[in-house]
């Protein structure tokens, strides 16, 4: 083996150069290109996880709002079903108060004819009565007629009824 | 009948400049450096901030990152990864390519004939030669002491001169030994390997010519590949062991 100083010394020198080359023109700016990029993936990893954060709570908000909505709409339904429950009674009851009135009057109207008809009958069969005993040559008493013809019709009508 | 088979353990001198001898692995040397320097202008020039990098700018990132995440793992300090950095990538790089550049068509068969009729190739690898190697060896020991200067000041010393009591007296002495050994055991592992590697195909090649020798090619680029990374993890390695004060080192 031949050991040679000024060759060694060469080779120092040599891989010097080498290492400040690759150091300046290699290493430095590439490592540069690296970081950066690292730089900008980890800025736009921590973005897209703002923006997962983000639309989380917002699916978040979406989700109370929902609830919310549907709470309010049960609760919207429910006092309706009440008013309307409350509303059905109060027309029900005026309907029926309605009806009840209106087939009272319907009545009274019914007995005020059947009293008219009564009265009628009755003043047309008095005078019938009164107008054949007179034919007959006979006189009568309309009032005590009257009274008679009264008792006798009303016994009828009862017993129609 | 063959040539006979000539193998010189020592670099071939080839011309003389001013009275400098160049040697075949100095021409590699500095064959290969201009390689490496070219190919770092040629990424500086194309380098472009771009989230899809192509081509060459992909082959120099995939090569400066995987170097300094092996870096970091070994440092796990972002400061420490910066500084030896630059050193490690290039040993790795510079003694990868001198090892690739030996088993290259041409190196060691492509030369002259010296005045007794002995082929002298132009291109050896680099690290086939013991200056190479040997000046390697200390770069990276010399890294060592300046690394372990950097961080701990003069403090880096007391692992050598220790009158605290006896013990750690000769224990000072033998981290000096230990020292200048670490220069012999980086340059003599790294050429054994290379020069042996070298002797083995330049054997082969001659036995039997084709084929043969082909698997013994692959071994070779994978060794060389070994090599390197050896070189460049043990420089690292007591890089790193060079900073921790006395009493800190984790194993």
């Amino acid at each position: 083996m031949d050991i040679q100083f000024p060759q060694i010394l060469f080779q120092i020198i040599n891989f010097g150069v080498v290492a400040g080359a690759l150091t300046y023109f290699l290493y430095t700016p590439v490592k540069k290109v690296l970081d950066d990029r690292s730089k900008k993936v980890e800025e736009g990893q921590k973005a897209a996880e703002a923006s997962i954060a983000e639309k989380r709570q917002i699916d978040e908000l979406r989700k109370k709002i929902i609830k919310d909505a549907e709470k309010e709409a049960a609760k919207l339904l429910e006092e309706a079903t009440q008013a309307a429950t409350a509303r059905k009674k109060e027309l029900m009851a005026k309907a029926k108060e309605e009806a009840t009135a209106n087939a009272a009057a319907e009545q009274q109207n019914k007995m005020d004819e059947v009293a008219a008809l009564k009265q009628t009958i009755k003043s047309q069969y008095a005078d019938a009565v009164v107008a054949a005993v007179e034919k007959i040559g006979m006189s009568i008493d309309k009032k005590v007629q009257t009274q008679i013809i009264d008792s006798e019709l009303d016994q009828l009508l009862q017993r129609i009824a | 009948m063959a040539a006979p088979l000539h193998i010189s353990i020592s670099a071939e001198k080839i011309f003389s400049f001013g009275g400098f001898p160049v040697t075949n692995s100095m021409l590699t040397s500095v064959v290969v450096s201009g390689l490496l320097i070219a190919f770092a202008v040629w990424v500086r020039a194309t380098l472009k901030p771009t989230n899809r990098p192509t081509g060459i700018q992909n082959l120099a990132e995939m090569i400066v990152e995987a170097l300094y995440n092996l870096v970091q793992g070994v440092t796990n300090n972002t400061e420490k990864t910066k500084k030896f950095f630059p050193l490690i990538a290039t040993f790795f790089l510079f003694i990868l390519l001198q090892n690739w550049m030996g088993l290259l068509p041409g190196a060691g068969t492509i030369g002259f004939k010296d005045a007794e009729g002995i082929l002298v190739p132009y291109f050896r690898a680099g690290t086939a030669d013991i200056n190479m190697t040997l000046a390697l060896a200390l770069i990276s020991v010399a890294s060592i002491q300046i690394f372990g200067v950097t961080y701990l000041s003069i403090g880096y010393f007391s692992k050598f001169i220790n009158f605290s009591n006896p013990l750690n007296f000769v224990v000072g002495l033998l981290e000096i030994v230990s020292e200048f050994s670490r220069i012999i055991s980086f340059a003599f592992r790294l050429f054994g390997n290379v020069f042996a590697g070298e002797v083995l195909l330049v054997v082969m090649t001659a036995l039997t010519k084709i084929i043969a020798p082909m698997p013994f090619y692959g071994m070779e680029i994978f060794v060389g590949f070994i090599q390197a990374l050896v070189f460049a993890m043990l420089s690292l390695v007591l890089f790193n062991i060079a900073t921790i004060g006395h009493g800190e080192e984790h194993y």
